[in-house]
């Protein structure tokens, strides 16, 4: 199977992404199957470097359980926590982690395209607050 | 008489008490500090606060006192390895990329402070605004 692409947008800045389906493929399915995405993300609060949205509804809350799973979200990775409560980017450092410490999620895809463009909008977020994104596949 | 300052945010303005008996020495760095005018940013690490940083407070000569490492809500918290003042508006904790710290503890908001600790929490969503703190005079 040939990789599967998405294409990210925020603020008129476009991104690709590759599907991690050799790391995740339940996930990275479930993820597919949700798109296109037109939402709103926000910054986290406890996790450093990444925004997130929430995927509600649909297939992700199939997904109950971790693939792969991984705490420290390198920067331009895409990952999502199962049973659907949170989809998350990293533009720089990450761990991770609740009010009651560091918890786990599994890596879905990764940005290939635009990269650093891209990293440097969802980083803005910090100070300019929510923005809309749309995902969709790529091929 | 108990040392008060006057925090500003969008327009609404709190007073908070200084902890000078609990934090003498890290509150006499602040309040030699004031005032400050900075940009207040939501935490990224620490929950459900906001900070400034100052930079004339990154000093770790200033004593962790009345130490705290999670903050309540109307809390005032001096990370003095930053220069960090950080504004809970609900459960929050010193921490950063390297894990849990201390804290601090130099002032409490007083009185009616929903609208302060709304006005702390729309950093989160809104993004980052500008922050007042002054000495209260009288």
């Amino acid at each position: 199977m040939s990789t599967r692409q998405i294409r990210l947008r925020v603020d008129g800045v476009e991104a690709v992404a590759k599907l991690r389906d050799d790391l995740s493929p339940r996930m990275a399915e479930a993820f597919w199957q949700t798109l296109p995405v037109e939402t709103s993300i926000s910054h986290a609060m406890w996790t450093g470097s990444a925004c997130y949205y929430y995927p509600g509804e649909g297939p992700f809350t199939e997904v109950e359980e971790l693939e792969y799973p991984v705490c420290s979200i390198y920067p331009g990775f895409v990952v999502a926590r199962p049973r659907g409560s949170e989809v998350m980017f990293s533009y720089g450092p990450t761990e991770y982690r609740w009010n009651i410490g560091t918890d786990y999620l599994t890596p879905i895809a990764q940005i290939t395209d635009n990269r650093e463009a891209f990293l440097a909008v969802l980083a803005r977020m910090h100070d300019e607050g929510d923005k809309s994104i749309s995902i969709e596949r790529a091929g | 008489m108990a040392k008060l300052i006057e925090i500003t945010i969008d327009g609404e303005t709190t007073v908070a008490r200084l902890h000078e008996e609990a934090a003498p020495n890290a509150v006499a760095r602040f309040w030699e500090a004031l005032p400050i005018d900075e940009t207040l940013r939501h935490v990224r690490w620490s929950g459900m606060a906001s900070y400034v940083l100052v930079d004339s407070l990154r000093d770790e000569a200033i004593p962790l006192e009345n130490r705290v490492s999670f903050y309540q809500p109307g809390a005032i918290c001096l990370r003095p390895e930053h220069g960090e003042i950080a504004f809970s508006y609900g459960q929050a904790q010193a921490r950063d990329v390297r894990g849990n710290h201390w804290a601090a503890h130099i002032a409490t908001v007083e009185g009616d402070t929903a609208g302060y600790l709304k006005a702390i929490a729309r950093t989160k969503r809104g993004g980052a605004r500008a922050i007042t703190i002054k000495r209260r005079e009288g």
